[in-house]
């Protein structure tokens, strides 16, 4: 009984192990209605966006006035804008440049906030209290505002727009990668090897950094929408994507003087943003169950119960 | 403060007026301001002159009379009377004497355009001024005391500091400021005006609204009563509602390229053949019907209709362009293509039209890589020729060829850095001449001069277009951009 019993505990601990969490993980994920059609339009809308000029049924900036508002039809799908430029074709190619921006922040604020949460976290004392104040100095500024405020300093620019979000989410996520560090850190694992003598690196990158992930991924695929929206909104202000470059925010921003004459030009940007944020959102609120270490314990619980 | 559109109208003493831009900026007229701060400008202030647009001449204004006694002196007659807002007393020949040396000691921005040729300034008594110029200058009264025509009362410049002064302005026009507040100016009646029964009005709120969608969506409302720069491709419906009327006047202005030439000489754009090919690549129909619905003019040179020197709208570049020729003249230039950084303002029509104009030169191999700037910041990427190429449009600030051609093309104006001493000898020679009939030929040779060079393209001149509640009466339009002039508006009884 006793040789049964301990058998048990070791197959629970193997459970708890990082591979096969990420495999729960994956799998609870696809479990999740919401998260796998987000998903799947978000994998749709990254392939689009790679293979855009092999799939882009016109050029997208190419003016043809001839054609000039044309409704939807068997050639243009979604009809054409003011210069006669197709609305499907500036969809594709509109996708590169808002999944781009949206990745690309969230690897800069990646690389500046969890570095900055990490030290903050684990080091503290003036350090943390230094780099927390420079941290709630941004985040007393509305997001949207600051960027508008960066992006008007550097100039109308996509890369800029790229570095003003990326300022903007970092300070967000070094917030929460400090709370979870200072939660980590105190964990007897933490204390084990610090007591092993692990040096402090090996501990915050083998140890501390592994187990704040989950919190950092959630917190990417919400930074992720928001730097969709913010690239649109920032576009709708002129100050983002630049034309005659595609851009949803700034097809969107041009189709409002049609609304009457032409609809089309407003609903196919709306409507696409829209469906970019929702799957990216659902992709997220499935990955936070996905990773939450107690839904793990509550399923793994259910599958042996279920097994017993 | 709403009104019902039916009702209460008859009686009103206030104007509500949306205008394009942003923050109001500066109001005095000695320092550089925007189109919104102009507008207000305008109704706070009277100047020297005014202009007579429908014969394109010069009237007397708060300049009752002038003389030129001989080829270097002006004499200029003050109008008595005139009262500075607010009781700084009285508007003299010191008055202007001030304005124009502050001018030329602070080196402002109208020291290129209007008060170069000063030499001395004195005054004879309370209301006379003596000007003596270094050289003739034929178009003194329209270009000096036009452009330079707002004047400074020194009591309160002094007193209030010229910071101070360029928000809580005073000046001798119809309204005085009461308020401003970010996209909020107020002005109020004047009420020691030195025109009797002037003006109708007791107040006029203008409100910068930069979307001009939304100017006009607020107007339909009942928020406004009067926009300007509506949507060209909203004029037509405008023109067809009944509640409103609807002006449209040709400017005196022009949408244009212009060429940093003092770049080194590395780009592509330094060949004159290669700024040729531009132009023959502009498709100005196209410009003029696709971004402004018909509410503009063909023209490829700088001089307007009804200017002197004024031949016809197209000289040299067909209006549809001609792809052909463009190509053979970038074969004849040697270059392939390229890529330029191109600026533009915040006005949605000169963006718009850029993306247009872009699409015309890839045709012949130019990427034209686009970078909206706000009007600060084109300004001062344009004054200080941090610039590449810009599209943008300019309102001409007097009835006068020089004003069309001297400041843009002259080695010591020009903002392109074009230096071409032909030129130069041509512009200065018709500045000193002052007989109409031979300053025309010299305008001719410029402007052929200009349409070979292609320092700057032309594309059109824009009509300026307001839109405004039918019962209003009074409001006499400009050609001019700023020159919105309030003081005999009023409200139908």
């Amino acid at each position: 009984m006793a040789d049964l019993a301990a058998t048990r505990l070791s197959d629970k601990e193997d459970d708890f192990r990082p591979a096969g969490g990420l495999q729960l993980a994956a799998r609870q994920l696809l479990r999740n209605p919401a998260a796998t059609i987000g998903f799947a339009v978000l994998t749709l809308m990254v392939l689009a966006a790679i293979f855009a000029p092999l799939i882009s049924p016109h050029n997208p900036i190419q003016i043809k006035l001839s054609a000039k508002l044309q409704p939807p039809s068997a050639v243009y799908w979604l009809g054409t804008d003011h210069f006669g430029r197709d609305v499907v074709s500036r969809l594709i190619y509109g996708a590169r440049v808002s999944l781009s921006v949206g990745l690309l922040v969230i690897l800069f604020s990646f690389s500046l906030g969890v570095p900055i949460g990490v030290l903050s976290g684990y080091v503290g004392g003036r350090l943390d209290a230094t780099l927390m104040r420079l941290v709630d100095a941004f985040l007393t500024f509305p997001p949207l505002l600051l960027a508008v405020a960066i992006v008007g300093l550097l100039g109308p620019d996509i890369q800029n727009v790229m570095i003003a979000l990326g300022v903007v989410q970092a300070p967000v996520l070094a917030r929460l990668v400090r709370a979870s560090t200072l939660a980590a850190r105190e964990e007897t694992y933490v204390t084990a090897v610090r007591a092993l003598g692990a040096s402090p690196t090996r501990i915050i990158v083998g140890h501390v950094l592994r187990n704040v992930l989950s919190p950092i991924v959630v917190q990417l695929t919400i930074g992720f929408s928001a730097a969709v929206v913010s690239e649109a909104s920032l576009s709708f202000l002129g100050l983002g994507t630049q034309p005659p470059q595609p851009s949803w925010g700034r097809d969107l921003a041009e189709a409002r003087r049609f609304m009457t004459d032409a609809p089309w030009l407003f609903l196919a940007p709306t409507l696409t943003i829209m469906l970019a944020v929702l799957s990216i959102n659902f992709v997220g609120d499935g990955l936070r169950d996905a990773l939450d270490p107690r839904s793990w314990v509550t399923r793994r619980r259910a599958t042996q119960e279920a097994d017993d | 403060m709403l009104f019902s559109p039916a009702i209460a109208q008859a009686g009103r003493r206030d104007l509500r007026v949306g205008v394009f831009g942003g923050d109001f900026g500066n109001f005095a007229p000695v320092v550089r301001y925007d189109i919104q701060g102009g507008l207000v400008l305008y109704n706070i202030f009277d100047g020297l002159i005014r202009i007579d647009f429908a014969n394109r001449r010069v009237i007397p204004w708060l300049a009752e009379a002038w003389s030129q006694p001989d080829p270097l002196t002006w004499r200029i007659k003050i109008r008595e009377g005139v009262k500075w807002h607010r009781g700084y007393g009285e508007m003299t020949a010191e008055d202007v004497a001030y304005t124009w040396r502050y001018h030329l000691e602070t080196k402002s921005f109208q020291v290129g355009t209007a008060l170069f040729p000063i030499d001395t300034i004195k005054t004879d008594g309370k209301h006379v001024l003596e000007v003596k110029t270094k050289r003739p200058f034929g178009p003194f009264p329209a270009v000096t005391m036009g452009y330079a025509g707002f004047i400074l009362s020194e009591k309160a410049h002094k007193e209030i500091g010229a910071q101070a002064y360029s928000q809580k302005t005073i000046g001798q026009g119809p309204f005085m400021i009461d308020s401003v507040r970010g996209n909020e100016a107020v002005l109020v009646k004047n009420p020691d005006y030195w025109r009797p029964g002037f003006p109708k009005l007791d107040r006029i709120v203008m409100r910068a609204i930069p979307d001009s969608a939304v100017r006009l969506q607020s107007l339909m409302r009942g928020e406004l009563d009067f926009m300007t720069h509506p949507d060209p491709k909203d004029v037509p419906e405008a023109k067809k509602n009944q509640k409103y009327t609807t002006l449209s006047t040709v400017g005196w202005n022009w949408d244009y390229q212009q060429f940093n030439l003092s770049t080194g000489g590395n780009e592509p754009y330094t060949n004159k053949l290669v700024r040729q090919a531009i132009s023959y690549a502009i498709d100005r129909e196209a410009i003029v019907n696709e971004i402004y619905n018909g509410q503009a003019t063909i023209t490829d040179n700088q001089i307007p209709e009804g200017f002197l020197g004024y031949r016809q709208p197209l000289l040299k570049y067909p209006k549809n362009g001609d792809l052909k020729k463009a190509q053979e003249l970038m074969a004849q230039a040697g270059v392939k293509g390229y890529d330029v950084e191109v600026i533009t303002s915040d006005k949605d029509w000169l963006r718009k039209e850029l993306e247009l104009v872009a699409a015309m030169v890839s045709q012949i191999g130019i990427n034209y890589k686009i970078r909206n700037q706000d009007m600060g910041g084109f300004n001062n990427l344009w004054l200080n020729r941090r610039y590449q190429q810009h599209l943008e449009d300019i309102t001409l600030v007097a009835p006068d060829p020089d004003a069309t051609s001297w400041w843009f093309l002259h080695s010591n104006g020009s903002s392109s850095a074009y230096r071409n001493p032909k030129m130069d000898a041509l512009l200065d020679g018709a500045r000193e001449q002052i007989d109409p009939a031979k300053r025309e030929p010299m305008y001719h040779q410029i402007v052929d001069m200009t349409l070979d060079e292609c320092p700057l393209i032309y594309h059109c001149n824009v009509n300026f277009v307001q839109v405004y509640d039918k019962r209003l009466k009074g409001f006499v339009q400009t050609n001019q951009e700023y020159g919105q002039f309030h003081e005999a508006t009023e409200w139908a009884s």
